[in-house]
């Protein structure tokens, strides 16, 4: 099989080489409407050839073409015009208006389908909206351009994948779309956004029946580009960004307010400041006078900094670069064609130090067609991911890239250069400390002298594909992809040495800090996968009116994974990075599994005078996951559609209305997949096996214990949640293909969920998984896009698209009516008429104001003691004097209710493009209209003042106090412990809503006259800028797409970009 | 290549390739051995299952999981950390009903660790599939239902009546929804839990015994524990037969006693023997640990050290229990010198108080504080090392070698599980109890510790203590239980100790710390504390925590004997019920 694709390879290389050396002349004209103005920006290509040039402002253009060349002049809303240059050296157009979307093709399952032609819900996406964004993946640049395609950044880590989600809530056990390249499962996050050509979201059950059993949320079908007939075309991009966090804290800069305001929290919650009056006084005394002297001192043989260290800012660059590159090229003759592509972007991470974060991305994609003979075509592909990530190994939460946001000014952090340091004469002992740095939240020990964590994924495909066209109208195709992918990681945890700041024993002062136990990590990780499509379709020959296209088709599907790790403590040096180089106790450590599926599926459609359109497609799937009884599924779909517009009773209207379709479908879909509570697959559901482990539980020195845990309860009888989905849709295209809309209604309901019913805990065991839960999905969608040309020429399109959805719990077996909550204020379970995201708190009255109103308020003390003026007062729901949780059951949930939902209400997106001369301008704006967040209340989380080790100017000016008794917070109270005050509530409830200027973008097209010169087809330079502007009503520091991690990790960027990009 | 149609073939049979199934295990003894290894594994978790109770390793519950904290429930430390506000609350009769039992509302030490049960059920289910000899079978029963019975007396202990369980639950059992069983049953089982131990495990498993497997001995001081705990409560609380349980306490210790095979550490060094085995980091041999946990660089550590300071300080009333050198307590000796200074508390008294509580001369000694070189005691709000919340530092356990140069959780201070000390107290506790104690009785129990520290010895009609004169037992059963508090001190005893003593009073009286006169106000500038006016002598004293949400403790005798079970266990099974007075 390696020799074969070598050989391919090679193949492809002879390609590049191959020049058209056909004879060009020149050809030359001008291009106008039907108003008989010029039109700037029309593309002329060389059908058959890549080959072509724009129109100038002036709509004048100029070609080289060979005499029996047809020229194709087209432009966004006009009809393409073909033209055979015939020996002719002067061709002028006239472009009329069109309803040219109408034609659109559109790639669905194993095959595309004119968009007119549409029964099912598919919204698409072209290459345009991915280029020349300084997007790190696919996803990034996805979001907000089909409505009902949620993807969610999961931070500003670009070694993180963002999550997908197709039309809102989707099971109980979580789930996601089907994504997939080339007709295989792929991680998006994995290929180059440069190659890819098109995407198509299948949101109903008619579109991703043909997908069974792992469609049930929906699929994402990315094309990637191939090559086209004509000559080579070569294409240079380059961008280079520079990043900046976008940071919304406002911290306390003077270490005297700092120490003040602290003391205050403290002295309220345990009676006891936490700053004695020395640190009180020597802030105080360096506030007033900012000098190195009045920076530092010693007490009790301890040094003390008293001072302000303006960590964050040290820490972090103000801008971090990116850089990335991609060269295609691509070219065919009448019998072969091929695209090459190469793609590299290099991303750092925002530390301000030369051991900064890095994530590097490296993309090959090779594909190439080969027409053997009239009816057998060959397909290639080979596709090489690589990506490496470099960061500093995570020692601690305390010391990492968090530790930015928690630590306080007045943390000490270098050895200071001190005359002397406990008394005169004494700096001797200290110096060869000055610089170390300390111990504590301090990343910079970690940063400088600390292991680096590393990974690197690998991940190959190589595909053979055959075409076979034995008679007209029936077409085979098959093609087979294996896939290997090869993730090494390594995380060094070497010794650092850290600085105490307790000077009394000089040689106690240095330590290990969190690096005591080092060691060295290497986990392997080897999976391979194949998969294997044959299908065929058939257009059947048919009188006139009736057009009938079948497909039958067969997928096979492997998997295995295998993992093997090893960690060895104690390095001989920190500079063999080995695990050769350890000599301490050393363990490994080996996972493996495998995994089949196997389906047929069907497609027939039926278009009846272009009037009247159905179709259905459907699955039988068979996967490894269930037990053999149940592991078969049949998963059908039926659509039709009506093309109004084409019925003789709308003529009339065919001034202004150009297409008129309603459709309507109905489908099963299967989901397959199981996670664990961690969110990995769970590969065998319905096999008990022990468990098998090595416990550090001594029985005898230096050797850990084996052991064997008793398997968990499975249930025989495990099979697919079933998704039934309903779909209505509306299309029309309005003005000559000004406004084009498409309107979606639909309901999913989520059948024979897996669930874990909490059962009493005396079970001793997470309960056994059985299919005994419904949900319903139901929502709706909107795609609006108007475009249009001025007479000024000015080209311009608007696209909205909008979408909603929620979802409600329709069957659960929750007898007790637990309603136990998270921290997050979500239901540890579930029940009947849930709807998903609610969030269960108490609704705040206020804060007291006097002792009085405390003494006579309803008692508090189940949720806190000791409660006083400046503390929370909560309502006293269900009226019996005090408040509580009741039982934590829907029978009686004491005085909390439901206080909000974290489901998105009505999210959006609003593409804006506009061309004027050779100036092209692009505005991405993406939002929620409205969502409930309850803040973290969890410690070292942003938001609630003191609940961690920094602070900023709101704490003091919003907390409440005898003077500030209309403060948002209660009194000032470490809440790291007692979280009476902070309780889900209605009070702190914050509306993450948010509109979101993801991207602007500047474009400049260099006038072809230059082009000509210097023998390039196209040029153009850009500036674009990502996440530049927001507006949203959450509080800061909250920023409304970062806040679901809970813990602070990297923040969302601007970014700010310039590119250029060259085809000739 | 494929044929469509054959689909339900082979290609879709994927069976695990890294677990073991059932029907291939259950075969050997060492299948056996190493399934029982888990009952270790599990047991080392100090949250869920704190039976074993050793230092726990993880990040943040290592700082609140170690038997080093657990007197913080109780009148010997005044825990004055944020973190421990949960030994705060319980202490000041002010516990929250959980929502659940884990998770942000963590009620530590309390209703949890069903999975411990299921897997001891499990394996009692399983090892009759073993085809080995009856006898070997029945070590590794004994091993499991010793577990079984030590974790249900831990749920008893807690909570009263407890659901029993004795098989492998599935989702349809009856017992998931059935009410708790009632504790005198359960405690029945139990007993026949430990009766099978200790007729079937081995004196020694050959394992080298360092630590080793739990052994014979190991169970018959489990027994003598259980037995006592049930057998005191029924007698302080009402229930059925106390003298029995009190017997087979005293004949459970007494056969350890009698076996030889354990003994008091005692180098002949009464300054010092009482604590040096708590401050070592081998314990590899020690005559007198009977069950250890280790703790190694690279497989398992902890933190214990450098949270050390989380407990707080011992309390005035646990340093006045101490007896004078002439075996008086200072309410009755002349040799008592007052506490006007905190050196003047240390005069004439019981050299373990000396090697329980901090004197300021012997911060250099034990290198207090990493040998910061300040001095000591220090008071919460003074600046620079390490303060107390009393002026008492605990240094029992204290090791600083363990800290100095140390990075985070790189600790491999030993936790002592199971110690022969124990075993005569619970013996001479038994007897009196029961009324049969001799002066032969005393001499092999108690004055074998009072020997180890140069104490005079127990006698069977010593003065009552004016101080206990109230509490309605003999001056023999006073001093006894003195012994206990004094001896066990931060091994996790005294909340249990008063709950079965029905001496829940005690835990009424606030806790004090040092004599705040003007000396002291001097000595320890910058100190913040409250203090409070002792009605009996006249004289001020530090009073922890006086307007603080933990001031005024109060403790409900109708309630707070147990705890609450978890609302979420409640709303799971409304039949669970829950204890009387947390409604």
């Amino acid at each position: 099989m390696i020799k074969r694709y070598q050989s391919l390879f090679i193949i492809l290389l002879c390609l590049l080489a191959i020049v058209s050396n056909a004879q060009d002349s020149s050809v030359s004209g001008t291009v106008v409407d039907g108003d008989g103005l010029p039109i700037p920006g029309v593309t002329i290509i060389v059908k058959g050839s890549v080959s072509g040039t724009t129109t100038d402002l002036d709509g004048k253009y100029s070609i080289a073409a060979p005499s029996s060349a047809t020229l194709v002049f087209s432009f966004i809303g006009y009809e393409p015009v073909e033209m055979q240059v015939s020996n002719q050296s002067i061709i002028n157009v006239t472009l009329n208006e069109s309803t040219q979307a109408l034609d659109e093709v559109v790639v669905v399952g194993y095959g595309t389908q004119e968009k007119v032609n549409l029964t099912g819900a598919v919204g698409v996406a072209t290459s345009e909206r991915l280029q020349n964004r300084p997007v790190a993946n696919a996803a990034e640049g996805l979001q907000g351009v089909i409505p009902n395609l949620n993807i969610t950044p999961r931070n500003g880590d670009p070694s993180k994948s963002p999550e997908f989600n197709i039309r809102g809530y989707e099971s109980i056990n979580g789930g996601a779309p089907l994504i997939l390249v080339d007709n295989v499962p792929m991680n998006l996050n994995q290929i180059n956004p440069n190659d890819i050509e098109s995407v198509s979201v299948l949101k109903d059950a008619a579109a991703s029946a043909i997908y069974g059993s792992r469609a049930a949320f929906g699929v994402v079908l990315v094309t990637t580009k191939k090559g086209k007939k004509g000559k080579i075309s070569v294409s240079l991009n380059s961008q280079f960004s520079l990043a900046k966090p976008i940071l919304n804290i406002d911290p306390i800069t003077d270490p005297h307010e700092f120490v003040n305001v602290w003391n205050i929290a403290n002295l309220r919650t345990n009676g006891v400041p936490r700053f004695d009056d020395d640190m009180v006084e020597g802030t105080k005394k360096w506030s007033e006078n900012p000098t190195l002297e009045n920076a530092w001192g010693v007490r009790n043989k301890e040094l003390r900094f008293y001072g302000y260290n303006n960590y964050q800012d040290d820490l972090l660059t103000d801008f971090a670069p990116t850089q990335q590159y991609d060269l295609s090229i691509s070219g065919g003759s009448e019998n072969a064609n091929y695209f090459v592509s190469f793609g590299h972007l290099n991303k750092d991470g925002y530390l301000n130090s030369d051991r900064n974060e890095n994530f590097k991305r490296y993309n090959a994609l090779m594909k190439g067609e080969f027409k053997v003979t009239k009816w057998l075509t060959l397909e290639e592909k080979i596709v090489v991911n690589t990506q490496r990530s470099d960061k500093p190994y995570f020692y601690n939460w305390d010391v990492n890239i968090n530790s930015f946001a928690r630590v306080s000014p007045i943390q000490p952090i270098q050895f200071p250069d001190l005359p002397f340091y406990i008394e005169q004469g004494d700096r001797p002992v200290y110096e060869r400390f000055i610089g170390k740095y300390f111990d504590g939240t301090n990343f910079w020990p970690y940063l400088n002298d600390g292991g680096r964590s590393t990974w690197s994924t690998n991940d190959i495909w190589l595909t053979q594909g055959v075409v076979l066209t034995p008679v007209k109208g029936l077409r085979i195709q098959s093609n087979f992809s294996y896939n290997f992918f090869y993730r090494t990681e390594q995380n060094v945890a070497s010794k650092v040495e850290v600085l105490s700041t307790s000077l009394g024993d000089p040689d106690g002062i240095i330590s290990n800090g969190f690096s005591g136990n080092d060691f060295i990590e290497e986990k392997n990780r080897f999976n391979q996968y194949y998969v294997f499509n044959a299908f065929a379709d058939y257009k059947f020959d048919l009188p006139e009116k009736h057009v009938l296209t079948t497909m039958v088709g067969f997928n096979q599907e492997w998997g295995q994974n295998k993992l093997v790790s090893a960690k060895n403590n104690t390095l001989v040096t920190p500079l063999i990075q080995d695990l050769k180089g350890t000599i301490g106790n050393q363990t490994a450590n080996g996972e493996s599994n495998h995994n089949a599926l196997r389906g047929v599926f069907y497609r027939v459609n039926y278009i009846f005078d272009e009037r009247y359109l159905i179709e259905t497609n459907g699955r039988y799937d068979g996967t490894s996951r269930f037990p053999k009884a149940d592991r078969f599924g049949f998963f059908p779909s039926v659509s039709l559609g009506w093309r109004i517009s084409n019925e003789e009773f709308m003529a009339s209207a065919s001034g202004w209305l150009d297409e008129l379709k309603i459709r309507a479908s109905y489908g099963e879909l299967g989901n397959q997949t199981i996670l664990d509570n961690d969110g990995n697959p769970i590969w065998y559901p319905y096999v008990a096996t022990l468990g098998i482990g090595q416990s550090p539980y001594m029985m005898t020195a230096n050797n850990r214990t084996p052991y064997v845990s008793p398997a968990g309860l499975v249930s025989p009888t495990l099979t697919w949640e079933t998704v039934a989905s309903k779909n209505i849709g509306l299309d029309f295209t309005l003005l000559q293909g000004k406004l084009n809309t498409s309107f979606d209604l639909y309901s999913r309901e989520t059948k024979d969920m897996l669930m874990k019913v909490t059962y009493p805990s005396i079970l001793g065991t997470d309960a056994p998984q059985s299919n005994a839960a419904d949900l319903r999905t139901t929502g709706w969608e909107l795609a609006v896009t108007w475009r249009d040309r001025l007479k000024s020429g000015l080209t311009y399109d608007v696209t909205l698209a909008l979408a909603n959805s929620s979802a409600e719990i329709t069957k659960f077996e929750n007898p007790a009516g637990d309603i136990s909550t998270k921290s997050s204020g979500e239901l540890s379970s579930h029940y009947v008429g849930q709807k998903l995201g609610e969030i269960w708190g108490y609704e705040t009255v206020g804060i007291f104001q006097t002792a009085d109103e405390v003494a006579s308020a309803p008692d508090q003390t189940a949720l806190g003691s000791n409660w006083r003026p400046g503390d929370i007062r909560y309502a006293d729901l269900n009226g019996d004097g005090k408040i509580s949780p009741g039982s934590n059951t829907l029978a009686d949930p004491g005085d909390k209710r439901i206080i909000g939902n974290t489901t998105p209400k009505l999210s959006f997106g609003i593409n804006n493009n506009l061309q004027w001369k050779n100036f092209t301008l692009n505005m991405f704006f993406q939002g929620i209209w409205k969502r409930d967040h309850w803040p973290s209340s969890g410690n070292w989380t942003w938001f609630f003042p003191f609940n961690s080790g920094y602070a900023e100017n709101y704490f003091i000016t919003e907390s409440w106090s005898e003077d500030n008794r209309d403060a948002y917070f209660p009194a000032p109270h470490i809440s790291t412990n007692d979280k009476k005050n902070i309780q889900t509530q209605t009070r702190f409830l914050q509306n993450a809503g948010y509109i979101r200027l993801k991207n602007l973008a500047l474009g400049y097209n260099l006038p072809n006259k230059w082009m000509d010169k210097i023998g390039l087809q196209t040029a153009n330079i850009y500036l674009s800028g990502a996440n530049l502007w927001e507006y949203s009503p959450i509080r800061k520091p909250l920023d409304p797409e970062s806040i679901y991690g809970g813990a602070i990790e990297y923040p969302l960027q601007r970014i700010y970009t310039v590119g250029f990009n060259v085809t000739f | 290549m494929i044929i469509l149609g054959a689909c339900n073939d082979e290609f879709l049979e994927r069976y695990p390739t890294d677990e073991i199934s059932a029907e291939t295990f259950w075969k050997t003894e060492n299948d056996l051995l190493t399934y029982n290894n888990n009952f270790y594994h599990m047991s080392q978790n100090d949250v869920d299952i704190p039976i074993m109770l050793g230092h726990h390793n993880s990040a943040f519950d290592g700082l609140i999981a170690s038997y080093l904290n657990v007197d913080g429930f109780s009148d010997n430390l005044a825990p004055n950390h944020g973190r421990h506000q949960f030994f705060q609350q319980v202490r000041a009769g002010k516990q929250i009903v959980p929502t659940e039992s884990k998770g942000k509302d963590k009620q530590w030490y309390g209703y949890r660790g069903w999975n411990f049960v299921r897997s001891i059920n499990i394996g009692l289910e399983n090892y009759p599939k073993a085809n080995i000899p009856e006898e070997t079978r029945n070590k590794y029963i004994a091993e499991a239902r010793l577990f079984r019975g030590w974790f249900y007396h831990h749920i008893v202990k807690m909570f009263g009546d407890a659901p029993w369980v004795e098989k492998e639950l599935n989702i349809d059992s009856e017992e998931l929804y059935a009410p708790r069983t009632p504790r005198e049953e359960v405690m029945d089982n139990v007993l026949a839990d430990l009766n099978f131990a200790i007729e079937w495990i081995p004196e020694d498993w050959e394992d080298g015994n360092n630590p080793g497997r739990l052994n014979r001995w190991a169970a018959l001081l489990i027994k003598s524990r259980i037995c006592l705990f049930e057998g005191t409560w029924r007698k302080y609380h009402g229930g059925s037969n106390p003298e029995m349980w009190l017997n087979e306490a005293a004949d459970a210790a007494k056969e350890v006693m009698e076996s030889g095979q354990y003994s008091l550490y005692d180098t002949g060094n009464p300054e010092q023997d009482y604590n040096a085995f708590h401050r070592i980091l081998d314990l590899s041999g020690n005559p007198e640990v009977m069950v250890w946990r280790r703790y190694q660089l690279g497989i398992l550590t902890n933190h214990i050290q450098n949270y050390y300071s989380y407990t707080g300080g011992a309390t005035r009333s646990f340093v006045e229990d101490y007896l004078c050198k002439d075996g008086l307590p200072i309410t009755l000796s002349d040799q008592y010198k007052g506490d006007n200074t905190i050196e003047d508390v240390f005069v004439n008294r019981d050299p373990r108080l000396r090697q329980t509580i901090l004197h300021p001369e012997d911060s250099d000694i034990y290198k207090y504080h990493v040998a910061d070189g300040l001095k000591y005691p220090r008071i919460q709000g003074q600046p620079g090392g390490r303060t107390s919340s009393t002026g008492y530092h605990v240094i029992k356990h204290y090791n600083a070698d363990d800290m100095i140069g140390k990075a985070y959780a790189t600790g491999e201070t030993p936790a002592i599980i199971l110690r022969y000390a124990e075993v005569l107290l619970n013996y001479a506790e038994a007897k009196a109890e029961l009324g049969t104690i001799s002066q032969g009785d005393l001499d092999r129990s108690i004055n074998l510790l009072r020997d180890r520290v140069d104490m005079p010895h127990l006698s069977m009609n010593p003065p009552m203590d004016p101080h206990y004169a109230n509490d309605g037992i003999s001056p023999l059963l006073v001093e006894i239980r003195r012994e206990r508090r004094i001896e066990l001190f931060g091994e996790g005893f005294r909340y249990d100790d008063l709950r079965r003593w029905k001496q829940g009073k005690k835990l009424e009286k606030p806790d004090m710390g040092i004599q705040w006169n003007q000396a002291a106000m001097e000595r320890y500038e910058g100190a913040i504390v409250q203090t409070s006016v002792d009605p009996e002598n006249g004289k001020t004293y530090i009073d922890v925590y006086k307007g603080t949400d933990f001031g005024n403790p109060v403790f409900n005798e109708n309630r707070d004997y147990l705890w609450p079970i978890p609302l979420s266990d409640l709303a799971q099974n409304p039949k669970l019920g829950q204890n009387p007075g947390w409604k």
